[in-house]
């Protein structure tokens, strides 16, 4: 039923020459970490003693070279992106989905109820997130999935304000007060009118989001506190190749660049579907 | 030589791969002082020719044709030669007047910018200048509007002080985009009486445009009526409202609110709907709506001919 | 007439404190058309949602159909939605921008006939848009895709769906052209001819009240100030407001006459805490002390007419300027 927006908002984004080169290039970098590794005669974990930390080059076997354990860097680099996007798409489906369903539900109640949301926000978001991950990761020992939780459960204090905000602005429209008079329940009316109406800015929120929680899952791995050896995810990889800029620059090279690569095509997705529903919002 | 003389001005955009056409070659010259009422449903193009006059339509618009102001060419000047006819010779006023206030300034304050800015006045000079313009508005207590803020005042207020506003450069030109239709009748009658006393002082050329031909009947001279993209007619304000030649006309002289006289059954209307941008036509683009319409009119555009008494759009023009 | 349909008592609304409606009562008949006129700021907009409970009212009783709504919550209170629905001023806000036409059109169906067939509803859908003169391929296109007056006649085949007995219109033309204003007011009036439901209409211009409802309450600052039945105006009213809003209206008729002279027009506003006597005082050029002391009252001049003037008698015989 929603296809009209939405195709819409997509039409636009594809008109964008920037945006949609950046979508293509995000697209070949997610396809290239959940397929890439496959092509590969090297498995991540396996130890190549014969090329201990080489350079990337024609006469090597490994494509773009190995770290001083002689694994395959083109295979970790990989395998470390599909980590961080887990990472990524765990805590933003986390953070958008209570995100959206709060910052709707304040808004559009109102009153009292809104307040006492609103206060809660401004508590959790009083306390450092970086504290808070760091705090549950102690309390729990060293879990991926509680670690994706726990940064998709802070994330989410900025989402529910645009959405509360967003809230605010469509409930006051008339369309909102002509279903109340249809004899729409308050349930009825956040899914079907409220939720569809502040999607946009979440879904703008949620790329823009994704590169955030990939830094945040790097910096914490970065610190020790993400991903365990032999895993790997793209921070843990840039912190190995930190510690050895000065022998072996390929290491913090590999990883370095396709983070970069990543976190600049869903920047520029993202602000390209911002402006695509911005205009959508006007027309 | 005519105040403004727009020169067969055509505007198109290309939206989503469409051709959109809001104005298609319009010829119109307001003389110093003159009012003229343009009359137009949405959508006929009667905003986006004045908005091109001005150099004010978005960046995607493609504009052919000319805009002589005083003799100076405006289509294609620079921005800076622009900026210095509009704002003081030639201005503009739109139809909500919230909008077309920065909400979180001062009524003072946004008068006094025109003034410092373009005048170079000290503050106290552009204080004295703000409450003088506030009170040739006639609006009630001037002194206080110009500590309040833009929300603070009723809509008849706000167009008020845009009016003032306009009225700073001491333009020899307003150009009045329905200026009164987010107001209450009353407000509106109050603001189409200080148009008039605001002729009566000084030679002012107002251009008035309107949905409803009743509310540029007062005060216009000349009424020139548009449909998509076009003028339709353009008589001398008493003819046209006494003998419409258009069939268009005719309907809006019908459509006029009606005060007096018996209730009436059912309200005349124009049946169907405006014309869009998109729509293209072959032959009299309101041919779909008109009560008259014949064979022909659906194959041939008509042209604006003038005769003695204005020029009219129509293979059966109404005689009289 | 037969019978009460909606009996307003005393109605009183205020937001954070201050008044925006004072003592309103009136009554609309079964099938009866009511005009309800004022300035922006007079109230119109608060009392029709009010009236659909929308907002909250501070006094008074809204007697629909015997029932008090000011009583009424819950299921019981959406039953009686069902009766009572409400179009409002902007055609493009009062529909949901990312629903279709028939998706915005299902939804009253779906509340007040869950159990009804797909077939059943896409029947009701395409003969809602039929009847307000809309073709049904209509039910595909996006608010965006209609003109202004294609979306009110949408609003108004949504809010017919339940089958109201009372459709409430606020300003429902005024965002409208002239030229088709029309369309709109003959459909509200063949509903109200045809099909006995009753229309309370809203409007700043009086004009557009007079020929579509039997009678006219004119409401300034939240309070009434004259009730009168349509064929009486414009000569018959009683009270100086009626007239400056008559007054107002452009009209080809009325060029040549003086525009009105700024006093006797517009301008709502003031502080109403601190008002006492007429609301009208402060801008009627026949006001005098007792105008500015007390309040008129409401009073009978006529058959079906009411008005709240001290000086209606003496401005009546020595005719209202």
């Amino acid at each position: 039923m929603k296809e009209g927006a939405w195709s819409e908002a997509w039409t636009r984004l594809a008109a964008g020459r920037v945006a949609r080169i950046a979508f293509l290039i995000m697209l070949a970098l997610i396809l290239l970490a959940l397929l890439g590794p496959a092509f590969s005669p090297h498995a991540s974990a396996t130890l190549d003693w014969q090329s201990v930390a080489t350079a990337p080059g024609g006469s090597s076997r490994h494509w773009l070279g190995t770290d001083r354990l002689g694994r395959d860097l083109f295979v970790r680099t990989l395998e470390g992106a599909r980590v961080s996007l887990a990472v990524a798409a765990v805590a933003s489906v986390v953070s958008i989905s209570i995100g959206l369903g709060y910052g709707a539900v304040a808004g559009y109640v109102g009153g009292h109820t809104d307040r006492l949301m609103m206060r809660f926000i401004e508590i959790l978001s009083g306390l450092p997130l970086i504290f808070f991950v760091i705090f549950v990761t102690v309390l729990f020992g060293r879990n991926e999935v509680l670690l994706f939780l726990s940064i998709g459960a802070v994330g989410w204090l900025t989402l529910a304000r645009i959405v509360r905000g967003q809230t605010l602005s469509v409930r006051r429209r008339e369309f909102i007060e002509a279903a109340i008079v249809s004899g729409a329940s308050g349930a009825r009316i956040i899914v079907r009118h409220v939720l569809p109406n502040v999607a946009s800015p979440a879904i703008v929120y949620a790329t823009l989001a994704i590169p955030q929680i990939i830094l945040l899952e790097s910096f914490l791995s970065f610190l020790g506190l993400g991903i365990q050896e032999p895993q790997a995810s793209l921070g843990t990889l840039i912190a190995e190749g930190a510690g050895e800029l000065q022998s072996a620059p390929w290491m913090l090279l590999v990883p370095g660049t396709f983070l970069t690569l990543l976190l600049l095509s869903l920047n520029l997705v993202g602000d390209g579907l911002r402006d695509a529903f911005d205009v959508g919002e006007r027309g | 030589m005519a105040l403004l003389d727009i020169e067969s001005l055509e505007i198109h955009y290309e939206r989503a791969g469409r051709r959109v056409e809001t104005v298609r070659g319009v010829s119109l010259a307001v003389e110093k002082g003159e009012c003229v009422g343009l009359v137009g449903e949405s959508g006929s193009g009667k905003t986006q020719l004045f908005l091109a006059s001005l150099g004010l339509l978005p960046r995607d618009a493609r504009m052919q044709g000319s805009v002589r102001f005083e003799g100076h060419e405006l289509m294609g000047a620079d921005a800076r030669a622009l900026n210095r006819i509009r704002g003081s010779k030639l201005t503009m006023i739109f139809q909500d007047p919230l909008s077309a206030l920065t909400p979180h300034l001062r009524i003072g304050a946004q008068l006094g910018e025109v003034l410092t800015t373009h005048r170079g006045c000290s503050r106290s000079e552009a204080r004295a200048a703000a409450l003088a313009a506030l009170a040739r508005v006639q609006i009630s207590e001037p002194e206080r509007r110009l500590r309040q803020y833009p929300h603070e005042l009723s809509g008849g207020q706000r167009q008020r002080v845009l009016i003032a506003m306009a009225l700073l450069g001491d333009p020899c030109m307003l150009i009045a985009d329905e200026p009164t239709s987010a107001l209450d009748v009353t407000v509106q009658a109050q603001i189409l009486a200080f148009f008039e006393t605001l002729r009566a002082a000084q030679p002012l050329a107002i251009v008035l445009i309107s949905h409803d031909l009743a509310v540029v009947a007062r005060l216009a001279e000349r009424i020139v009526v548009m449909y998509a993209g076009r003028i339709v007619e353009s008589a001398p304000a008493a003819r046209l409202l006494a003998r419409p030649r258009h069939p268009y006309s005719e309907l809006l002289v019908q459509c006029a609110p009606k005060i007096g006289g018996p209730r009436l059954e059912r309200l005349p209307f124009v049946p169907g709907r405006a014309p869009r941008g998109e729509d293209s036509f072959v032959g009299c683009a309101f041919a779909p709506r008109c009560p008259r319409a014949a064979p022909r009119c659906r194959e041939e555009r008509p042209l604006l001919e003038t005769g003695r008494a204005g020029a009219v759009a129509c293979h059966f023009p109404i005689d009289s | 007439m037969n019978g009460s349909l909606l009996e307003v008592r005393s109605l009183a609304v205020a937001y954070d404190g201050i008044p925006v409606l004072e003592d309103v009562s009136f009554e609309v008949a079964v099938g009866e058309a009511v005009g309800l006129v004022g300035e922006s700021g007079a109230g119109k907009s608060t009392l029709a949602r009010a009236l659909v409970k929308l907002v909250a009212a501070r006094r008074g009783a809204l007697i629909f159909r015997g029932v008090d709504l000011e009583q009424c919550t819950g299921r019981a209170l959406r039953a009686l939605r069902r009766e009572l629905q409400i179009i409002f001023q902007d055609p493009f806000a009062s529909l949901d921008p990312r629903m279709t036409v028939g998706r915005a059109l299902l939804e009253p169906l779906e509340i007040f006939e869950p159990r009804s067939s797909r077939a059943h509803r896409d029947a009701r859908i395409r003969g809602a848009l039929v009847r307000v003169g809309l073709g049904a391929e209509m039910a595909g296109r996006y608010p965006r895709e209609l003109s202004g007056g294609e979306c009110q006649r949408v609003a108004i085949a949504r809010a017919l769906l339940p089958h109201p007995r009372l459709l409430i219109c606020d300003e429902p033309v005024s965002a409208l052209d002239v030229s088709i204003q029309g369309q709109v007011i003959n459909l509200l009036a063949d509903l109200n001819r045809r099909e006995a439901m009753a229309l309370l209409l809203i409007s700043h211009n009086i004009a557009l009240v007079r020929h579509l409802c039997g009678r006219i309450i004119v409401l300034l600052e939240g309070q009434v100030l004259e009730i009168a039945p349509s064929e009486r105006l414009p000569g018959g009213a009683r009270h100086p407001y009626t007239h400056a809003l008559v007054a107002a209206v452009p009209t080809l008729e009325s060029l040549s006459r003086g525009l009105l002279p700024a006093t006797t027009a517009g301008g709502a506003g003031g502080d109403a805490r601190l008002r006492r006597g007429c609301v009208y005082a402060r801008r009627c050029p026949h006001a005098e002390d007792r105008c500015r002391q007390t309040r008129p009252l409401l009073e009978t001049v006529g058959e079906g007419h009411q008005v709240a003037c001290h000086r209606w008698r003496e401005l009546s015989a020595g005719g209202l300027s």
